[in-house]
């Protein structure tokens, strides 16, 4: 698990050096893991329909929804890094803008 | 052409990234799954719902029979379902199944009098059953008194084989 967070955090930061560009590696990532959280929910559904046409136990739907809820758990936690990655995108995006129509304006005047 | 190459990279790398965090996110639950036994706990544990539930979660027959001849409505179907203690007696009947037809130990079978006593017993301790509920359980089950241990051990058990 350490290692797969490793290559998140270093393909991140190669991201970061390659694009030379913060907003774009926030939106980059952002996309990224929110795509990643609706496969998660796809696999989850995926994983559940092939556990109830594989296993007969009489406790089956319990077993099946189990496994879905804990792929929902976490495919929350990426779509919510998805949205404050956005968010964060969004704001400085507008500050940056509002900045330079600032600076347009004074130049104007 | 640095340009072209390094936004061909990027891409490469926003794909590799979307893989690596689906197997984050898959591997996490392998290890929640293993770490907890979880999944065995719910497996060794079957539950009055699950007898009455269909693959799909929906209620089968055997709800409707029950609900119909104990002529109760859902919440009061809920509540039975729910109940801790009823839900612990039923382990103990189908220990005893388990064991009389699996392992062929005679002396597990309950009798008709033991299994109306652990009926009897599930439905009083269970505090959230008014008293009407409690009534029609006991006056059906007093009814069916006689066939119950039969029924019981007349069902089809086998062992998973691997």
């Amino acid at each position: 698990m350490i290692y797969l967070i490793l290559i998140i955090l270093v393909i991140t930061a190669i991201i970061l050096v390659l694009s030379k560009n913060f907003l774009k590696t926030i939106k980059i990532t952002g996309i990224v893991s929110g795509i990643s959280g609706i496969t998660t929910i796809v696999l989850g559904y995926f994983l559940k329909g092939i556990i109830s046409s594989k296993i007969n136990f009489i406790n089956l739907t319990r077993i099946s929804n189990y496994f879905l809820s804990k792929f929902l758990q976490n495919a929350i936690i990426l779509l919510l890094l998805s949205l404050i990655e956005i968010i964060i995108y969004i704001l400085i995006n507008t500050y940056h803008i509002n900045k330079e129509n600032l600076k347009k304006d004074t130049k104007g005047n | 052409l640095i340009k072209k190459l390094s936004s061909t990279t990027i891409i490469v790398l926003a794909i590799i990234l979307t893989i690596t965090y689906i197997a984050a996110s898959t591997y996490s639950v392998i290890i929640n799954v293993t770490e907890k036994n979880e999944i065995l706990e719910i497996i060794n544990k079957i539950t009055i719902k699950d007898l009455v539930t269909n693959e799909d979660g929906s209620y089968n027959n055997t709800y409707y029979l029950v609900k119909n001849e104990l002529n109760i409505s859902e919440e009061e179907a809920n509540l039975i379902m729910e109940s801790e203690k009823l839900n612990e007696n039923l382990q103990i009947v189908l220990d005893s199944i388990v064991k009389y037809k699996v392992q062929n130990n005679q002396n597990a079978k309950l009798s008709n009098e033991r299994i109306y006593d652990l009926i009897l017993d599930g439905t009083n301790k269970t505090e959230n059953f008014s008293e009407e509920l409690k009534n029609k359980i006991l006056d059906k089950s007093n009814l069916y008194k006689q066939d119950i241990s039969n029924f019981l051990y007349d069902i089809d058990v086998s062992l998973i084989k691997d």
